[in-house]
């Protein structure tokens, strides 16, 4: 027999949305439990996902990036004496160890959607097209840098911690320089990591040669 | 006796305050790296593309030893060995010698004693052969220059580099193989020279008092006493004994309050011309301190 006392607002077959419109049906430690839960899953997701394409092997599963991964791999920032490495997001996704600063790389995240685009359109899919396009690249992850005072070194490289003695002197003048000028990382040492380009820039502003191990 | 104690004693006193030199073990010795140069001339060190420090040599002032004293070993080895340098990855030694030494650890020693300045270096003797000889007669020449109290525009930054330019014989844009080395804008009347002393090695070879100018000159200075040098064991030990007073043409006169730039080379193996190991800028003054500058030698009264 029907239920004679159901108000008009709750019929018996609800449809998915209208369901959610209405207020839960359950306590608030359940719904506090659950939002809880459900938020650690959803950042947890969200996080994986970062990390996952954040990964080196990711970004070199597009074919043009093992162009410049082979570059990475003869200089000191891949292979050393002590074994420390880099991956491709250390240095082009670099967020900061601060934790607001979480939204700017989501933010960069999904820019990078861009580089899906290139990839379909094959901007760079082969040598002779990535070394035309290559110094257009570089002129905008220098930009990126400076923007931000080299936090991708800055991140791992620190002028307080530098030990000047085991500096040549030269480099220690130049650090000391660079202190008191104000200068970031990337003024001077641009073309480390992947095929120097910077000597192509009009004007001849000198780079720096690769650092070397001491 | 007590005669001959007194006749000794005023013998001693009217020797004067002068030594023949002096006790060299109680003067510091400075060491110095003596590097291979090639064909880096002042005009490649002052050009950006080639050496990515000019605009702080040019806006700081910044001396070449600030840099360069750690690490002109690796320079110079790279330059004897033909490699590039620099960032335009220049190679500066277009004939690389066989077997030949990057660099050369050297000591420098300077004293003075109110009438004249002792010079001692003592630099290792490099190995290596330079193929035929170019001076048949000097086995090894040690040369030394100086200017008259920053006198010479960037000798305080660059020492000798003043005079060194790309085209001098043997120099990339070389086009008279006789041309020596010459400081622009050089003044004789005003003090804008460097004075050159030369110690040369071969039997019977009188050492060098001359100076450079708008060209180098090979006499005419009168102020230095003597110049003596030999082999010991491994290293050539060349002394200079020179007045303090400027007696000649192209001879600065010396005197305290003030900063000299000076710079040396030597020459081994019968070579001339660029086929020397040099020294960086460094300076020297009488009895005067001049704490935090490592290139500088405080040259005390002995």
């Amino acid at each position: 027999m029907a239920d004679t006392q159901q108000t008009p607002d709750q019929p018996t077959k609800t449809g998915v949305f209208t369901r959610l419109k209405r207020p839960p049906n359950c306590s608030m430690l359940r719904m506090i439990v659950v939002g809880t839960l459900g938020g650690i899953l959803i950042w947890g997701a969200l996080n994986t996902g970062m990390e996952w394409t954040n990964r080196t092997e990711f970004c070199t599963s597009c074919h043009e990036m093992t162009i410049p991964f082979e570059e990475l791999k003869k200089t000191i920032h891949y292979s050393n004496r002590t074994g420390t490495t880099v991956s491709c997001s250390d240095c082009h996704v670099a967020g900061s160890k601060n934790p607001l600063d979480y939204g700017r790389k989501l933010t960069m995240k999904v820019l990078a959607a861009r580089d899906v685009i290139g990839h379909i359109k094959g901007t760079i899919d082969t040598p002779e097209k990535f070394e035309a396009y290559r110094l257009t690249m570089a002129q905008r992850v220098w930009e990126k840098m400076k923007s931000v005072d080299s936090r991708e070194c800055r991140n791992c490289h620190n002028f307080e911690t530098m030990d000047p003695t085991k500096q040549k002197d030269r480099s220690v003048v130049k650090h000391e320089g660079a202190i008191e000028d104000g200068k970031t990382c990337i003024d001077c040492h641009k073309g480390i990591a992947h095929k120097p380009v910077h000597r192509q820039l009009e004007g001849g502003e000198a780079g720096q040669e690769k650092p070397q191990e001491s | 006796m007590q005669k001959q104690i007194a006749l000794a004693v005023m013998g001693m006193f009217v020797a004067g305050g002068a030594l023949a030199a002096p006790d060299w073990s109680k003067v510091e010795p400075r060491k110095v790296k003596l590097f291979y140069p090639g064909q880096a001339s002042l005009e490649w060190v002052m050009n950006v593309s080639d050496h990515s420090a000019v605009p702080d040599i040019v806006n700081k002032k910044r001396p070449c030893a600030k840099c360069h004293e750690g690490d002109a070993n690796e320079i110079g080895e790279k330059i004897v060995a033909g490699k590039p340098v620099g960032s335009s990855k220049s190679v500066l030694e277009p004939t690389p010698p066989k077997g030949r030494e990057g660099w050369v650890p050297a000591t420098v020693q300077i004293a003075h004693d109110g009438e004249k300045i002792y010079f001692r270096f003592a630099v290792d003797d490099p190995k290596g052969d330079m193929g035929k000889k170019a001076d048949a007669k000097n086995e090894v020449k040690l040369t030394v220059m100086f200017d008259g109290g920053q006198t010479v525009e960037g000798a305080e930054i660059n020492g000798c580099w003043a005079t060194c330019h790309t085209d001098l014989r043997s120099m990339k844009d070389a086009k008279d193989d006789k041309k020596t080395k010459y400081i622009k804008g050089a003044d004789l009347a005003s003090g804008k020279f460097m004075d050159l002393m030369q110690f040369r090695s071969g039997k019977g070879q009188k050492p060098v008092d001359g100076w450079i100018d708008s060209e180098r000159h090979m006499e005419g200075g009168k102020s230095l006493v003597k110049a003596d040098g030999k082999k010991e064991g491994d290293k050539w030990v060349v002394t200079f004994e020179r007045e303090l007073a400027g007696k000649g043409k192209g001879d600065h006169t010396i005197v305290p309050d003030k900063v000299y730039n000076f710079g040396f080379a030597l020459h081994a193996d019968h070579t001339n011309a660029r086929y020397h190991y040099v020294s960086l800028g460094y300076q020297f003054g009488l009895d005067k301190e001049n704490k935090g500058v490592k290139s500088y030698l405080n040259v005390q009264k002995q």
